[in-house]
């Protein structure tokens, strides 16, 4: 008998159990956000119908969705507090919802005539002094309050619709709620992720950052060994600048690569090809990513011979991660960049010849500080008169040009270092105190003031040393690298918050790259499920556009086409058309001040150039062989070569039997579960339209429409 | 139909408004263009713009022996810049006294200024208001903002804002302003052959871009593969025409759209094997050669758009020459010069010679005074060319500056000189010819009332 009872007890217990896990893992509800633009009004329900009711729109008209969401349980559970939902009493209060799960809040408002309590809205754990835990998203409630009495409320789990709720009136209030994370937002987010820190999301690495978690998987990926460009042997430069003299490609049959021998020895194509394969399969993804956004700050375009590009590539990709004073002095330093911003040879002022000022002027403008000053958040700031105010003058470039003088080419393997030294592009830059301009040198109101006498490496230094610790460089650093991963009009705050990072990492360390990447990524700002505000999100650039490709659908390439292809959309990897990038840091969207660099590049030529590069990507194999096809085949000029087939997509040939399936994957993989329901119907119903049997084909229209979609050009 | 869109102040509202459909184009070429009867002549503006900021003092180099001796004192054949006398091309400008030298990679331009084609505008730049040396250099007197910087200037001088605050193009505006007279047309009237740039911005007015290499239309999947084309197309189109709620999605549904509407316009004149454009560029196989061809069969097709007022934007990188000068700017001015000599070749064969009017603009010009590696730094005042038959050309407008170091007309001691002439003047003369009213300048250029004279005569 007492056994009996032992074992029922046991058996209560362990359904009590069950039971209590059942309930902490379900009864959850998304909290959807509506808007209903004539009467400004936010509102949020965590009731399916309701939601139904509103999106119908018969019987309460005017309310949209603005896909702001959150999860949020609708079972009581020790550790969630009931959210109490009041309405405006009629002729007595605001017309307005109002949300809150304080205690306190709830009980005042109860006894509130103005306000009448409708029910729980749905369970959410509080903030603990003031913020959230690690498996909780926060959010955030903005309140809007005019003297005639009208009030409304927003509760937004997105940082950045927060922050600039301001614009539309509301004051913060603060987070007031911590939304738990359900299993498809948490996935949502990797991929978002992995849109910002690699190459493109894979279902694979989705997985592997899910069992890792995305802070450790940084981590991991912050100490990873560096993938390394294949390096070529010197080329020697003719003296009469013409590489034709130097070798002909030799094409008499057979036909090898080797064979191609300005291919090899002059382009930047090998390179160029490599990265796109290595894009695809290297493991140290947030590296590469990060050597790819560094390319395009600090900018070299065009070089003398393959082996100075995969040089300089590599120099970029072996420091981007130690701080931004050594990556500046190894880019200032690199004798690729001393060629191409005309500094290399540089010597004092004489017969009538100025130093060369092209280095000294972008040094500043583009490479550290900025022309304007600007705060810590990133805003320029304005003199008493509302004018912006340079950082420098032309004075201070003219004297900046006389620091950077005296240095020259390092020796070839086996000669003697000497001024004068035949062109050699590995290694930094020697310097030659006898070539250097002993003057004082004093610019910038004394932020850098050299002492007559000092030598050309010791000079250098001091003057990257002081623009390191210019006041503008953090936020004007820190801006363009969040423009490159993550949203191309970041807030103020956000531009703040790694500002502050890259003045000092936790350790006392300015300008450690590593850590302004890693918190970058981990800002709130860039983490999330889904983001709404509507100036949120960067365009895809053409060479992230292929990537994204080539490894979410499992391309086969040795990355001739894709660079060709970028190339053609305006992206040819390490031949930008000048200093400024292949776009410009500056572009707005046209007739605006909306920041938008990326579309500098996209027009509605674009448009039709991208649909068409995806249609011949995902139909080149049947093609006639006169058209398109011979392009995407194995060039003889390419190493190893295997075209750019059509992809077989066969992780997805399994679903494509059942539209709504197929059409959910392409949507969580590429759109990160954002797909409008709209553009799904549309997506769906076109599938349909192609035989059942036909898998293949109703695979690559799938596809092709998710990919060719505004949508998807928006990384957001 | 044209695109009509009201003033508005903020981005997103502007954005927010929809643009036309495609069909909405479609049925406007079909539809009977009785329009044509009270229609105003064609005219077209034509910008070059000479990206990087080109070296105006080796361009145009004074003849005679005195002044070329003053040039070579300056730029000397050490320094790695000079050009030789015997190479240069002369020309007698009309109202001058004495010659000045075209550089030798400029003999189709010699051309055209003595066929009273060219008409040269001196010095022309960026500024507040006219502006002395005692002025800006120790009077505190204004002076555009960033003025040697090619991200600010580019934007100033295309936006007609010395201050850099705006982003709307001066093209744009005159477009703005030209709206009633397009009444019917199936394009924008605003076109870049170089991506969307600040000058072909308007308030209103959506520019449309045209790629150098005309493949404006949806690819097939295969052949034989029409009623599946069909179905992408169709599904493509649909997806396009949904709402989204994303700034940079609108805008970029709206240049899409854009360009799949004018596909079906612009394709056809592109590809028109009827063309008599094409052999005048025969050989010229350069990014501004494509551009100016691709302009001419626009401006060929003026039937089929319906556009009676254009204003073009066409782009040639490369003139920051730091480094190397001589050889770098001799393939750029050279290539420049065939271009625009085969554009105009193409426009006397159409009957448009005086009905289309090119001009070019540069960052800034460059500094007298050499700098190492046998190059030159940025500058500020610089010539500008005017071409087309109702300009009144073979002859010099505006007042070259001094070439003297550190002296009247020089900012500093390396030769960069301060403009007599304001980017203003410059253009609202072109504007005014092209049909923009005296009360609408101001509107094309706000700071036009800072200078005096605003039409510079160089038009007939």
């Amino acid at each position: 008998m007492r056994s009996l009872l032992v074992t029922l007890a046991a058996l209560v217990i362990a359904i009590a159990l069950a039971f209590s896990v059942w309930v902490a893992n379900t009864g959850t509800a998304s909290a959807v956000e509506f808007y209903n633009s004539g009467l400004k009004r936010y509102f949020i329900t965590a009731d399916p119908q309701e939601a139904a009711m509103l999106d119908a729109g018969d019987v309460v008209k005017g309310w949209t969705r603005t896909g702001g969401q959150f999860t949020a349980y609708t079972y009581p559970w020790p550790g969630r507090t009931p959210v109490c939902r009041f309405v405006g009493t009629p002729g007595k209060g605001p017309s307005a919802h109002f949300f809150t799960a304080d205690a306190n809040e709830c009980a005042l408002a109860k006894h509130d005539p103005g306000w009448t309590y409708e029910k729980v809205a749905f369970y959410i754990p509080m903030p603990g002094a003031g913020s959230c835990p690690a498996s909780t998203t926060p959010v955030w409630r903005s309140r809007f309050a005019n003297p005639e009495g009208d009030v409304n409320y927003r509760l937004t789990a997105d940082l950045t619709a927060y922050s600039r709720m301001a614009r539309q009136g509301f004051a913060p209030e603060g987070v007031v709620m911590c939304a738990p994370v359900s299993d498809a937002e948490k996935e949502a987010d990797i991929v978002r992720l992995l849109e910002q820190s690699t190459f493109g999301p894979t279902e694979a690495l989705v997985h592997e950052v899910k069992a890792k978690g995305i802070a450790p998987w940084i981590d991991e990926q912050l100490a990873m060994n560096v993938t390394r460009y294949t390096q070529y042997p010197y080329t020697q430069r003719p003296q009469n600048n013409s590489f034709a003299s130097l070798c002909v490609d030799d094409t008499t049959p057979p036909v090898t690569p080797e064979k191609y021998c300005h291919t090899y020895k002059i382009a930047p194509q090998p390179v160029g090809w490599e990265f796109f394969r290595q894009a695809k399969t290297a493991p140290d993804q947030l590296r590469l990513r990060m050597a790819h956004v560094w390319h395009q700050i600090f900018v070299i375009s065009d070089a003398n011979g393959t082996y100075v590009y995969a040089d300089f590539h590599q120099r970029l990709r072996d420091n981007v991660f130690g701080t931004f004073e050594n990556l500046l002095l190894k880019f200032a330093l690199s004798p690729q960049l001393g060629e191409y911003q005309n500094w290399i040879r540089n010597v004092p002022a004489h017969d009538g010849i100025r130093p060369n000022e092209n280095f000294a002027r972008e040094l500043m403008q583009l490479f550290s500080i900025g022309v304007n000053e600007i705060n810590d958040d990133g805003t320029v700031k304005l003199d008493a008169n509302g004018h912006l105010i340079p950082t420098y003058l032309q004075s201070d470039i003219e004297t900046l040009a006389r620091v950077l003088t005296g240095f020259d080419f390092p020796p070839m393997p086996g000669a003697v270092p000497g001024w004068g030294a035949q062109n050699y592009y590995v290694g930094d830059m020697i310097p030659y105190d006898d070539h250097h301009d002993k003057g004082a040198k004093r610019l910038l109101n004394g932020i850098i003031d050299l002492p007559a006498g000092g030598g050309a490496m010791a000079d250098v230094r001091a003057s990257i040393h002081a623009l390191t610790l210019h006041p503008n460089t953090p936020p004007f650093i820190s801006r363009q690298l969040i423009q490159k991963l993550v949203t191309s009009s970041p807030t103020p705050g956000y531009v703040a918050r790694i500002a502050a990072v890259f003045k000092d990492n936790g350790k006392g360390v300015r300008g450690d790259l590593g850590a302004v990447t890693r918190a970058i990524l981990l800002d709130p700002e860039a983490r999330g499920a889904r983001k709404i505000d509507p100036e949120y999100g960067r365009l895809r650039e053409p060479v992230l556009f292929w990537t994204a490709m080539i490894r979410g659908l499992d391309v086969t390439t040795d990355g001739e086409i894709p660079y060709a292809l970028s190339g053609v959309s305006g992206q040819l990897l390490f031949l930008a058309p000048s200093v400024f990038n292949y776009y410009s840091s500056d572009y707005t969207l046209a007739g605006s001040a909306v920041a938008a660099p990326e579309f500098d590049i996209f027009n509605s030529a674009e448009f039709l150039t991208r649909a068409n590069q995806v249609n011949d990507l995902l139909y080149n194999v049947d093609m006639p062989q006169g058209a398109v096809a011979p392009r995407w085949s194995p060039q003889p000029y390419v190493v190893n070569a295997t075209g750019t087939p059509s992809p077989l997509l066969t992780a997805f040939l399994r679903d494509a039997g059942n539209a709504d399936v197929l059409v959910d994957r392409l949507d969580k993989l590429f759109l990160h579960g954002t797909m409008r329901p709209a553009m799904r119907k549309t997506i769906v119903d076109a599938v349909n339209k192609v035989a059942p049997e036909n898998a293949l084909r109703r695979a690559k229209l799938a596809v092709e429409l998710t990919l060719t979609s505004v949508d998807y050009q928006m990384q957001k | 139909m044209t695109k009509r869109r009201p003033p508005l102040a903020s981005p997103q509202r502007r954005l927010l408004l929809q643009a036309l459909a495609a069909s909405g184009l479609l049925g406007a070429i079909e539809r009977n263009v009785a329009l044509g009867r009270n229609a105003p002549d064609y005219k077209a503006l034509v910008c070059v713009y000479l990206q990087g900021g080109n070296d105006g003092e080796n361009t145009l180099i004074p003849y005679d022996n005195r002044a070329y001796a003053n040039y070579a004192s300056i730029r000397t054949p050490t320094s790695g810049l000079n050009i030789a006398h015997a190479d240069l091309l002369p020309i007698q400008p009309a109202h001058l006294t004495t010659p000045f030298g075209f550089h030798p990679a400029c003999a189709p331009l010699k051309t055209l200024f003595e066929r009273k084609s060219l008409a040269v505008v001196a010095n022309v730049g960026m500024l507040v208001r006219p502006s002395t040396k005692a002025g800006l250099e120790t009077q505190g007197a204004p002076r555009p903002a960033n003025l040697f910087s090619h991200a600010d200037q580019q934007l100033a001088l295309q936006s007609g804002d010395y201050t850099g605050f705006n982003r709307i193009g001066w093209g744009g505006r005159i477009a703005d302003k030209l709206v009633p007279l397009n009444a019917g047309a199936t394009i924008p009237p605003l076109i870049s052959t170089s991506g969307l740039r600040t000058f072909a911005s308007g308030q209103t007015s959506v520019p449309l871009t045209v790629p150098e290499y005309a493949l404006l239309e949806l690819s097939s999947s295969g052949s034989s593969q029409q009623s599946f084309d069909a179905l992408r197309h169709v599904a493509l189109r649909e997806i396009l025409a949904e709402p989204t709620t994303n700034v940079y999605e609108d805008v970029a549904k709206l240049y899409s759209k854009e360009g799949l509407a004018a596909a079906s316009v612009v394709h056809p004149l592109l590809q028109n094997p009827a063309s008599i454009v094409p052999p005048f560029f025969a050989g010229l196989d350069t990014s501004v050669a494509r551009q100016l061809r691709t302009v001419a069969m626009l401006i060929e097709g003026r039937q089929q758009t319906q556009l009676k007022r254009q204003v073009f934007y066409v782009n040639q990188g490369g003139y920051d020459t730091h480094a190397e000068q001589l050889p770098h700017q001799h393939q750029l001015l050279g290539d420049l010069a065939q271009a625009l000599y085969a554009f105009q070749s193409a426009m006397a064969a159409l009957g448009t010679v005086n009905d289309v009017t090119t001009f070019t603009l540069s960052d800034f010009g460059r500094t007298l005074k050499p700098a190492s590696a046998k190059g030159t730094d940025h500058g500020w005042g610089n010539y500008a060319f005017v071409i087309g038959g109702a300009v009144k050309g073979g002859d010099f407008y505006g007042t070259v500056p001094r070439p003297i170091l550190n002296g009247p007309d020089d900012l500093g001691q390396d030769g960069r000189w301060i403009p007599t002439i304001s980017l203003e003047q410059y253009g609202a003369t072109l504007a005014r010819w092209l049909g923009i009213a005296e009360a609408d300048l101001v509107y094309v250029f706000p700071n036009i009332g800072a200078f005096a004279r605003t039409n510079l005569g160089f038009m007939a």
